[in-house]
């Protein structure tokens, strides 16, 4: 097996105020598509930042492409391309222009890249950045990126606020890479695009990962169960092993449980249990999966269910997801 | 990677950047210098020390915005950010940065040397010595430029913004002079004694030459660190509880418990806090501004030496403080993009104008109140001559105000028009220093009113208020540009308009009498070729030539020598030559002393009317005044015109005299008579004399460059004394026309016996310089001499003025002496009443 | 041949992709013999994952209904047409079940459900009768 694209031990990251990551960490293979998921706010551009070497970490190390981007920064860069959301170019520089000036820093071979990107996107050569619509300067950012092959490509939300069709040149590049054997990070809120592309799932909550899995395996793993009980005071009945409930909610006489690792089976178990009238499962979209992690008292067993008021606070996260990555076997290629 | 394609990508980048401000710089010196080189020939001081500086000063500025452009603008549009995640060494970036720089800087010197040899100012310059900041010679200000320039990227790489930034570089500027300045103190000579210039500009080159690799160390370094991962904050453990933290007071919540009520002020609130830091080192370089005005203004020991320097600095940093409160109205948070989003929300444009200069207004003026009201507790000395060791005169509360509010205008001005911080940053102190010198030589030179002084200073602020719906929009369209070239044009323009009203009410002779009397004049002058000669006094000195003045005499050669003159000849106080031909050349002193001689003879010769001796030595006195008269006539100077008609009026009081009735028919008071009954005479040569000195004062100041006085000659310089200095000079040839002019109705009127009052009065209003009443007036009644028992003894005072005495009542009486030889009386004809 | 894949509707996108394919052969769109697009090609069609498209393929290659060939790519196989229309069918009862489960648990009797059944297939008579010809 190859080395990791990219991996972190226990990275910590704590600003004024606020704990951005808490012992992180992560492994990224190479030659896969890495989906972060997480709030705004959850960290992920600081992750992000502390991977290309803007930011040093309070505590912990990180590698890319088997350099440390805070030692090596450079190394990492040639390694890396990076596009972020708004990126700031130089707005009076010409589209060529900002070509040459940025081909300087790359062995040759990268302005014959980008000048066929640029040709293949359709945005004349001599027009001013200033002038550029949105979506042609992202398509810039990302020929910039990609010019010069780079192993691993880190996009931070490279298409928000751009019309579907931009979108779609995106996805189809990162495919590209993927296809040719590269590896590429990407932080996104467009849960539908992941879906589609993304080999495995991060999802960043309170400083953790709170899942780090394959997408199917992700995807399949969380199960959507509708109790109807008949007596609103009514505890809900064990989960057979090995399902587990991280989160319930409850509206009058029904419960709404999400849980991993349930099986088919195990409705007929439940439906005998004392007090529940019907139960009805539903597989979850990605969707939901992340917005349900993302909610407070997700995987605390021992806090007690309720949507109008939390009696705890967001409590630790389940020791099993969150930590130590996991990855899914079964993944190849 | 290439190492060479690396250098040549990050000089190309840096070079594009940097070139618009050295461009814009070297324009504005440009203009500077083309003002200052058309107006220099007026002699105006201020304005000279002005223009030595301007040179200086420019490549200061662009090495203080050099950081600005090259870094913080960069930090600020985020590009800086993405030139770091590409792999390009910390190094490469920041030592191109800081080369192209420095070419920049050298660009900027070349440039301003070139410009200053091409004007000629470099003579000024090279000298150096001098007060204040010309006291450098020129490789001293080089060296601080290259130590500015570093403190520009040190500031620019420390800090977010740009303002702070700029903010910072003035202390770290103004550190070589303090350390220079305390070392010589602490080393040098005691209180008291002066400094050498020479010790003070080795040990000024030294530090600053020290200063240079010290503070270019910390330039790369905050360099590579601002291209380096940042650090991440040192948190303080919050299970760590120490004692203290009970007594803390719990933090404050940072919301207002309820917005603000006026929409004005809460966009004053945010200009303010915007940059919290910006504000509060703003206002207190204003204060300090403040406080150094007073203690200049008051400090009776006066301010020199290290306090000097200081004070200067801090008015210089306090007018800075000013114009710059005037850039941060239509920058950062001003900034059109900014502003778009109250336009989005619909708040109307003259209230975000007045949010955005609220706190500046606001700030000024309380700066221009503690002023004043400091000034009313500290008082006025009464007795202004105990004034003489402050260094400014008290200024009154409106012209500080319409100081601050011209520098605070234009500054504001220039911010909305130029988007970019850093160049407006440097761009408004120096158009409004500019502007404020405009204003005050209108003011002061061409004697423009107050009003319409006030009325330029408010265009600033029209002009803004006026384009603030477009800068809000972000609108620059043509007419935004309209009004802002039209607002300029009139700011300009409106303190020539009472000028140039002003020069064209003023008289002057039509061109058709131009004509006329040009051609008569040239014909005189043809006619009297003769050479003039002076008068002059014997030699009454009674030292050796060659004696050492501070030898004393001794006292009985004195006495001798003094004996050996003859105090009564006319040959020891006005010497003339024999000739009665040629024409004479006055001296007022000469012949102030000639008629004392010539009245104490007289006396004498009352008092002894037998003695042969003092009727002797009258006769020659008064044959040789005569002589003179009848010489002063014949010259072509107005001014001998004026010397001869007193010497007649005092020969027609000595012929008049009863005293000296007995003496009347001697031949020598006969040819007295005979010169001074001569009217038509008189007033021939009167006109002559006249045309002949404007047309050869005409000639002979074609060459010069502005009227000249010719000693007596020409016309007066403080003839026109009411006409402001700014274009006094330009006016003097015309003045001196309407002057002929009026002189010549003047005689015409009196020849034909008309009363005269009307031209007198006109002359009066064309050149009393003090404006006051005609009465006491040279053409008042009181002036003009008539012979009666009350008369004055006639002296020289008013010849400057031509035709003090032209038809005053003694001419009157000397037309109407007789000449016979029989004994006659001549009555002493009562005063003629003038027409008035 | 015109593959679609919605990412959100609870199946696997592999599945989707093996179920697709699986369909087209037992409706004769692919025949056998006939190439497939490749996994580069076919994920940059769909915009999706690569892995995902390599693992339908390998689900498909393991369950015998296509087959690699040296040198030119993924070719359907000789006998899977029989094969799909086997899985075709059971992917359907499969379906039928789900649908059934739920309208049994739902409180209707056997009795209604077949009911139902019928009407619903009186209703589609006529429209769908082209596919059957197919047969």
């Amino acid at each position: 097996m190859m080395n990791a694209v990219i991996s972190t031990d226990q990275l910590t990251m704590r600003f004024r105020g606020c704990d951005a990551l808490m012992g992180l960490n992560l492994n990224v293979r190479p030659g896969t598509v890495f989906a972060l998921l997480g709030e705004n706010g959850a960290g992920k551009t600081t992750l992000i930042r502390i991977l290309t070497g803007f930011q040093k970490p309070t505590s912990g190390s990180a590698r890319v492409c088997e350099f440390n981007p805070l030692t090596q920064p450079l190394e990492v860069r040639r390694r890396v391309g990076y596009v972020s959301d708004n990126p700031t170019l130089y707005d009076w520089m010409s589209v060529g222009q900002i070509g040459w000036f940025t081909a300087s820093f790359y062995p040759d071979g990268f302005l014959q890249n980008y000048r066929e990107s640029i040709l293949r996107y359709e945005i004349p050569e001599d027009r001013k950045i200033r002038v550029l619509s949105k979506g042609q300067r992202a398509k810039v950012a990302l020929s910039l990126a990609l010019a010069h092959d780079p192993e691993l490509l880190i996009l931070d939300e490279p298409t928000s606020g751009l019309d579907p069709m931009v979108r779609r040149e995106f996805l189809e590049s990162m495919i590209g890479r993927a296809a040719s054997g590269r590896t590429v990070f990407l932080s996104s809120h467009q849960i539908s695009e992941v879906e589609r592309v993304a080999d495995t799932i991060g999802i960043l909550h309170n400083g953790a990962m709170q899942a780090c899995e394959s997408l199917n395996d992700l995807k399949g793993s969380m199960t959507e169960l509708t109790i109807s009980m008949d007596d609103s005071l009514v505890t809900l009945p064990e989960l057979p092993v090995p399902a587990v409930a991280m989160l319930e909610e409850h509206r009058g006489r029904q419960r709404q449980v999400i849980v991993r690792n349930f099986e088919p089976s195990m409705i007929s178990a439940i439906e005998e249990a004392p007090g529940v009238v019907a139960v009805r499962m539903r597989s979850m979209t990605l969707e939901e999966i992340f917005i349900a992690h993302t909610r407070r008292g997700f995987g605390d067993r021992s806090s007690p269910p309720g949507p109008m008021f939390d009696l705890a606070d967001g409590g630790e996260p389940n020791g099993g997801s969150s930590g130590d990555a996991v990855i899914a076997s079964g993944e190849s290629r | 990677m290439n190492t060479h394609a690396v250098w040549r990508g990050l000089v190309w980048k840096e070079t594009r950047q940097i070139v618009p401000l050295v461009m814009m710089l070297l324009a504005v010196s440009a203009v500077l210098f083309l003002i200052w080189s058309f107006t220099s020939r007026q002699l105006n001081i201020s304005l000279r020390a002005v223009g030595s500086i301007v040179p200086l000063i420019m490549p200061a500025l662009y090495a203080a915005g050099a950081g600005a452009i090259l870094v913080s603008h960069e930090k600020e549009s985020g590009t800086w950010n993405w030139l770091a995640s590409l792999p390009v060494p910390a190094n490469s970036v920041v030592a191109t940065k800081l080369a192209v720089g420095f070419g920049g800087l050298v660009l900027m010197w070349i440039g301003c040397v070139i410009l200053s040899v091409v004007t000629g100012l470099e003579r000024t310059i090279s000298a150096g010595g001098g007060d204040g900041l010309a006291q450098f010679p020129v490789p001293v200000w080089i060296a601080h430029s290259v130590y500015v320039l570093f403190c520009g990227f040190y500031t620019a790489w420390r800090n977010r913004n740009a303002f702070p930034a700029l903010l910072w570089i003035l202390p770290l500027a103004i550190l070589p002079f303090v350390v220079c300045e305390i070392s010589l103190a602490w080393s040098g000579p005691g209180m008291g004694q002066y400094v050498d210039a020479t010790q003070k500009m080795w040990r000024m080159g030294t530090i600053t030459t020290i200063a240079i690799p010290i503070m270019g160390w910390f330039a790369v370094r905050a360099g590579q660190r601002a291209l380096s991962p940042r650090d991440a904050d040192i948190l303080s453990d919050d299970r760590l509880q120490s004692g203290i933290d009970a007594w803390r007071p719990p933090p404050p919540s940072n919301m207002v418990k309820r917005p603000f009520s006026n929409d004005v002020a809460v966009l004053a609130w945010q200009s303010i806090h915007t940059s919290r830091w910006s504000s509060i080192g703003l206002v207190s370089m204003l204060a300090m501004g403040a406080i150094a005005w007073l203690v200049a203004t008051n400090s009776r020991d006066g301010v020199n030496g290290l306090s000097g320097n200081v004070v200067g600095v801090l008015l210089g940093s306090g007018l800075l403080a000013i114009s710059w409160l005037g850039v941060f109205a239509f920058t950062g948070d001003g900034a059109a993009t900014r502003l778009k989003f109250l336009a989005d929300r619909g708040v109307s444009p003259a209230r975000v104008w007045l949010g955005r200069l609220g706190f500046g207004v606001s700030v000024l003026c309380s700066a221009a109140l503690l002023i004043f009201a400091w000034q009313i507790f500290l008082g006025s000395p009464e007795d202004l001559g105990r004034m003489d060791g402050v260094v400014f005169p008290e200024m009154s509360l409106l012209t500080v105000v319409s100081v601050f509010a011209l520098i605070y205008g234009v500054s504001q001005w220039t911010s909305q028009v130029v988007p970019m911080l850093a160049a407006s940053a440097f761009l408004a102190p120096v158009l409004s220093v500019l502007g404020l010198f405009f204003l005050i030589s209108a003011g002061m030179s061409y004697g423009v009113s107050l009003g319409w002084l006030i009325a330029c200073v408010a265009i600033p602020f029209v002009s803004t208020l006026w384009t603030m719906g477009a800068f809000m929009d972000g609108r620059r369209g043509w007419m935004y540009w309209t009004i802002t070239v039209v607002a300029l044009f009139v700011f300009v323009a409106l303190p020539v308009i009472p000028v140039a009203i002003d020069r064209l009410k003023f008289p002057s002779m039509s061109s058709e009498r131009f004509a006329v009397l040009d051609a008569e004049a040239r014909g005189h002058m043809r006619r009297s070729s003769l050479q003039s000669v002076a008068m002059r006094q014997s030699n009454f000195q009674l030292y050796d030539n060659d004696q050492l003045f501070f030898e004393d005499l001794d006292g009985k050669v004195a006495v001798d020598r003094l004996r050996q003159r003859d105090l009564y000849s006319p040959d020891s106080w006005v010497i003339i030559g024999d000739d009665r031909e040629v024409p004479l050349r006055a001296d007022e002193y000469v012949l102030q002393n000639a008629l004392q001689v010539a009245t104490l003879l007289k006396l004498q010769w009352e008092q002894n009317p037998e003695d042969k001796n003092a009727k002797d030595q009258f006769r020659r006195f008064v044959e040789r005044i005569t002589h003179a008269a009848q010489g002063l006539r014949l010259s072509t100077r107005w001014v001998d015109q004026e010397c001869a008609d007193v010497l007649e009026i005092w020969l027609t009081q000595t012929l008049a005299d009863e005293s000296v009735a007995g003496l009347r028919e001697e031949p020598f008071m006969q040819d007295a008579i005979e010169v001074v009954r001569d009217f038509e005479g008189r007033q021939d040569a009167r006109r002559r004399a006249l045309l002949v000195s404007w047309l050869r004062d005409r000639e002979l100041s074609q060459g010069r460059p502005s009227g000249a006085m010719i000693a007596g000659v020409s016309a007066n310089d403080y003839w026109f004394e009411r006409v402001p200095i700014g274009w006094r000079s330009s006016i003097l040839q015309q003045g001196m026309g309407a002057v002929v002019e009026r002189c010549l109705a003047l005689i015409e009127a009196g020849r034909k016996g008309e009363p005269v009052d009307a031209e007198l009065r006109g002359l009066h209003r064309l050149l009393n310089s003090t404006g006051g009443e005609f009465e006491v007036g040279p053409y008042g009644e009181r002036n003009r001499m008539a012979i009666g028992p009350e008369c004055v003894f006639a002296t020289f005072q008013n010849c400057s003025y031509p035709g003090t005495q032209w038809f005053a009542p003694w001419e009157e009486t000397a037309r109407a002496m007789s000449v016979h030889r029989e004994s006659t009386s001549v009555a002493t004809v009562p005063r003629q009443e003038n027409s008035k | 041949m015109f593959f679609t894949v919605d990412p959100s509707n609870g199946v696997a996108i592999y599945s989707q992709i093996v179920r697709q394919v699986k369909f087209a052969v037992a409706e004769q769109t692919l025949r056998p013999g006939q190439l497939l697009p490749s996994v580069r090609q076919l994920s940059q069609q769909l915009a999706v994952n690569p892995n995902t498209v390599a693992r339908a393929f390998q689900e498909l290659q393991s369950e015998g209904v296509i087959e690699t060939l040296r040198g030119r790519g993924v070719a359907v196989c000789k006998g899977a047409v029989e094969r799909c229309r086997k899985q075709r069918r059971l992917i359907l009862a499969d379906r039928l079940s789900a649908v059934l489960t739920e309208a049994l648990q739902a409180g209707l009797s056997s009795k209604e459900v077949r009911k139902l059944v019928d009407e619903q297939l009186r209703a589609l008579e006529g429209t769908i009768e082209a596919i059957s010809e197919l047969q």
